[in-house]
């Protein structure tokens, strides 16, 4: 039999179902966005670390001119290393529509049955994958545009262009989506490579070290020696390319992402509590006078006292919103009524603010973010940028190009792959074995040039005169020399060389890989590349679009022998650019859309309760006069101003949650976001909360309405 | 006229006198015929208004009295359109009130009956000059210029101008129940309806409230008491006694 206070209970949750139902739906959805975050986190932190670290990367990559089986036994047999393995890795094109070429890495494996470092996965298709056939990684397929099967067309820097087919499908955890990097990654036998036009000697040499890999320093220790014993053996080290150990290469962006998600779903998580406590409190208010019965001290029964005039601060208070009018009295009740409950007032204004605010803040990230990408393309005065596979006659290359009809002017660009000099003579890098993540690329820049226009962190852009200065990137700074100050020597390894440069300033260029930009004399002399060009940037003329003239000057430059590596367009710019922050754009609409369901429903209970609260009241005005769509105007009206107040507040608060999220992001990711106001994000927000105000007072507007008057005069 | 001027202690004023000889010449403002209210309870049916007929004239002050229970509240409630009856016919000044819908009773009773509550509900975020002028602004039966100056004047009339910018919560009893009646002339109704006007005040001031209104019927008014206070009765030129719904009695209060 249950018991009178159970049945108490039971009644007053049906009594209050709808706002129990919202309370709960809130709730589940904060603590599922909590929980698809956590698991979404720790999914990208413990698994892909894991998968990452199940590949067994690479401590180190050292390149040689050759590396053969007796090499990789003799270094596995040294105490200080764990594993060594030969591969190679070149950087061709692939063609991927006709005339449309993207870049592919072409991973070199000479022994598929026995992957020891870095390793992969077979997904599907032949293994190894026979000669003339490649293994293509999963993520990279859809950039291809081929399905297994089909063949491509691969050239290499020294080979014709050579039909490949797609023999299989590979998982490399150890590498970044090729959808957001827009270049592809492919797995071959040194016999396919032989086969494209390239030497099958392999000369890279993967090591693990045996003590701390985990350590920079240990690896670099290891590294150094091994590099030394190599050298003493007549095995000249090249480069040592020592990524971040035990680090995935998107491994700060997602942990960039993952935070801000998380930081927004325990907001969200708040905001459930609040709209909780906002659906008890309703609850309470309206049982006051039941509880009075209960305890059998009730002496009165009317219109519930407003708050307004009651101590020291609701009188104050009262005093203020007394001067909230308008010419009708019933609009000015509804406005009054907002301020009505303090308490509630202020868990609503909490809810639906804070609310408002991460809507706001998220779309502040969003367009931080995409202001770097514009200001990165603002930064850029030129329409495509080519990269040969070899360096070519300066003269000759720069004469083809210019033939070209729609190209307005060429400028040589060249560019070298750099390290930081560590002192000991060895060229060593943060570059991932995929090449690009953690590269440094040295460029040679004419100080004239109109190509580029940065901001200026410190410092300025290069002179003429300036031989012996070099201009980093914002990316270069942090990453690679944090604390350098202008005036400062900056030393770099180039090729083998060591070169000593000064820092004559700090261009802030977003969403661009670490690059230093240095005189195209010193370039030269620095590279022993003295007359000849391996990239150049191209302006065209207005009416020229940059894909089919992108296709002549290849052509052209094909015709003359030279072969192109790479074209990169505005649009492939942007692709690569706009991959990296889908999934940050993806995960600030779901939280802004997650924010703004809380919210509403929020609104949606605290007017429920006020109007169930204030059930006698609207009672009295229908007595006086008031018809039902006077009754659902008070109601709307007030959900509204209330609507709009939190807007109002939303605003200023998204300042500070903008500016500390995007520090923290920007800490993490090392591409700083300034605070950017998203007015459009503020527009879209008022829009939604008033609308969604209206939705949220349409119920309990029509609820009071209908009331029965002598019901609502007999309320308690 | 100013709430007190009109003297009541025992003796009519000659005004008064004439005002009652008037009522019997004057038209049936409200014609109850027939009327029944009955409710369903987890007991069955229950009658709380048994085949009233009663036929209330402009300008009478009546006083429904009766135990708890005998349906004086159901017979208010069912006068100012609160309530619809289960049977029978209503007509108040000339419309057939059983017949409309509450929308229209909505803006009948906001137009031509002014109600007073025992517990004044007054509106607690609106001062005491905003809760006059709501009914105004509801019915919109005068112009928007005139609704300010004309709450002032029923203020005024009612002795409690001064506190024409305070919320409720900062009057007396006395003075809140004067803003409820400012109020419910807010729109110049030809009837007011009070229930239980004095339930809540003093003795002195249940007086100034009564005289108040037994002066708004000398003017012409209709007004309609529940009251169980025998010390007021002098102020009513009728009382209906009610028992177990229906009217028990009915009779003048003085002679004419």
């Amino acid at each position: 039999m249950m018991t009178s206070r159970w049945r108490k209970i039971l009644g007053d949750i049906r009594s209050a179902r709808g706002r129990f139902v919202m309370m709960t739906v809130a709730m589940a959805a904060s603590v599922c966005a909590v929980t698809a975050i956590l698991a979404a986190y720790s999914v990208l932190t413990r698994e892909v670390s894991r998968n990452y670290l199940g590949t067994n990367p690479a401590s180190a990559q050292l390149k040689l001119d050759r590396v053969d089986d007796e090499l990789v036994r003799a270094v596995r047999s040294r105490p200080d290393i764990a594993d060594a393995e030969a591969s190679s890795s070149v950087l061709a094109r692939i063609e991927v529509g006709e005339n449309e070429w993207l870049p592919v890495r072409l991973f070199v494996v000479p022994d598929f049955q026995k992957l020891r470092i870095n390793a992969f996965r077979k997904q599907s298709g032949a293994w190894p994958p026979p000669l003339g056939t490649m293994l293509i990684e999963r993520s990279a397929l859809s950039l291809t545009r081929h399905s297994v099967g089909q063949t491509v067309t691969i050239q290499t820097p020294n080979g014709k262009p050579y039909r490949l087919a797609i023999a299989g499908l590979v998982h490399d955890p150890g590498l970044a989506p090729a959808w957001q990097e827009q270049a592809v990654y492919a797995f071959i036998t040194p016999a396919t490579l032989a086969a494209l036009g390239e030497s099958s000697d392999l000369q890279l040499l993967k090591i693990v070290v045996s003590a701390d890999p985990g350590s920079v320093k240990a690896i670099e220790a290891a590294s150094a020696s091994l590099a030394s014993w190599l050298n003493a053996g007549g095995h000249a080290v090249r480069e040592i390319r020592i990524p971040p150990p035990r680090m995935h290469p998107h491994q700060r962006q997602m942990t960039a992402v993952m935070m801000m998600l998380l930081i927004f779903s325990l907001l969200a998580l708040l905001l459930g509590a609040v709209l909780a406590a906002t659906v008890i409190s309703g609850l309470l208010a309206q049982q006051v006078r039941q509880i009075a019965i209960m305890k059998e001290s009730i002496d009165d029964y009317g219109v519930v006292q407003s708050s307004l005039a009651r101590g020291r601060f609701g009188r104050a208070l009262g005093q203020i919103v007394l001067r909230v009018r308008s010419g009708d009295a019933a609009l000015t009740l509804a406005m009054r009524n907002t301020f009505r409950r303090r308490g509630r007032l202020t868990f609503t204004l909490a809810l639906l603010a804070t609310a408002g605010a991460m809507f706001i803040a998220s779309s502040n990230l969003k367009a931080a973010w995409e202001r770097n990408i514009a200001e990165a393309a603002a930064g850029r005065h030129y329409d495509m940028e080519i990269q040969l596979q070899k360096p070519a006659p300066q003269a000759q290359v720069l004469d083809l190009i210019r033939a070209i009809p729609g190209v307005r002017r060429v400028e040589p660009w060249s560019t070298t792959a750099a390290a930081v000099d560590r002192g000991n003579h060895l060229n060593i890098s943060r570059t991932y074995p995929d090449g690009g993540h953690g590269s440094f690329a040295l460029r040679s820049t004419a100080p004239r040039s109109d190509f580029v226009s940065h901001e200026h962190l410190e410092g300025r852009w290069l002179q003429p005169g300036d031989d012996e200065g070099i201009v980093l990137n914002g990316l270069a700074h942090a990453s690679l020399f944090p604390g350098a100050k202008i005036g400062d020597a900056i030393s770099l390894s180039v090729g083998d060389r060591p070169v000593r440069l000064r820092l004559m300033g700090i261009a802030q260029e977003p969403m661009t890989p670490a690059a230093g930009y240095i005189t195209p004399e010193f370039f030269a002399k620095a590279t022993e590349l003295a007359g000849l060009v391996n990239a150049v940037r191209i302006a065209l003329t207005g009416d020229a679009a940059a894909d089919p003239v992108s296709q002549q000057i290849v052509r052209a430059l094909e015709r003359e022998h030279v072969g192109v590596k790479l074209v990169l367009t505005e649009r492939t710019f942007g692709m690569a650019q706009g991959g990296h922050i889908h999934v940050l754009v993806f995960a600030l609409a779901f939280i802004a859309t997650m924010m703004a369901v809380v919210g509403i429903l929020g609104l949606a209970s605290a007017l429920s309760t006020s109007v169930i609260e204030r059930t006698r009241e609207f009672g009295v005005m229908r007595a006086i006069g008031a018809r039902s769509a006077d009754v659902r105007k008070i109601v709307l009206t007030e959900g509204l101003f209330t609507g709009l107040l939190s807007g109002l507040l939303a605003v200023p608060l998204s300042v500070p949650l903008s500016m500390q999220v995007g520090n923290v992001i920007g800490s993490i990711s090392l591409q700083p976001l300034s605070l950017t106001l998203s007015w459009g994000a503020v527009g879209i927000w008022f829009a939604i909360v008033l609308a969604g105000a209206a939705a949220a007072s349409v119920s309990p507007a029509i609820r009071a309405s209908r009331l029965a008057i002598r019901q609502t005069l007999a309320y308690v | 006229m100013q709430l007190g001027a009109c003297p009541g202690n025992g003796h009519y004023p000659d005004r008064l006198l004439a005002a009652m000889t008037r009522v019997r010449e004057a038209q049936v403002l409200i014609r109850l015929r027939g009327v029944s209210k009955t409710y369903e309870t987890s007991a069955g049916k229950f009658a709380a208004l048994d085949n009233v007929n009663l036929d209330i004239h402009q300008g009478e002050c009546v006083a429904v009295v009766g135990k708890s229970g005998s349906g004086k509240t159901t017979l208010i409630n069912v006068l100012t359109g609160i309530d619809t009856p289960s049977s029978g016919e209503l007509h108040v000044a000339g419309s057939a009130m059983h017949q409309l819908s509450q929308e229209e009773l909505a803006v009948f009773r906001g137009r031509t009956i002014g109600v007073v509550f025992q517990f004044f509900q007054l509106l607690p975020t609106l001062t005491v000059m905003e809760n006059v002028m709501l009914p105004m602004d509801f019915c919109h039966a005068f112009p928007a210029a005139q609704r300010r100056g004309r709450a002032l004047d029923l203020l005024d009339r009612l002795g409690i101008a001064d506190q024409a910018s305070k919320l409720p919560a900062d009057l007396s009893g006395g003075q809140q129940q004067r803003a409820a009646i400012a109020r419910a002339l807010a729109n110049d109704p030809p009837i007011v309806v009070a229930d239980e006007p004095t339930g809540n005040l003093d003795s002195n001031t249940s007086e100034d409230v009564m005289r108040f209104l037994a002066a708004l019927a000398v003017d012409g008014k209709t007004v309609l008491t529940v009251t169980h206070e025998r010390d007021l009765s002098r102020f009513f030129t009728r009382t209906i006694t009610l028992r177990d719904g229906a009217v028990h009695a009915d009779h003048a209060s003085v002679a004419p």
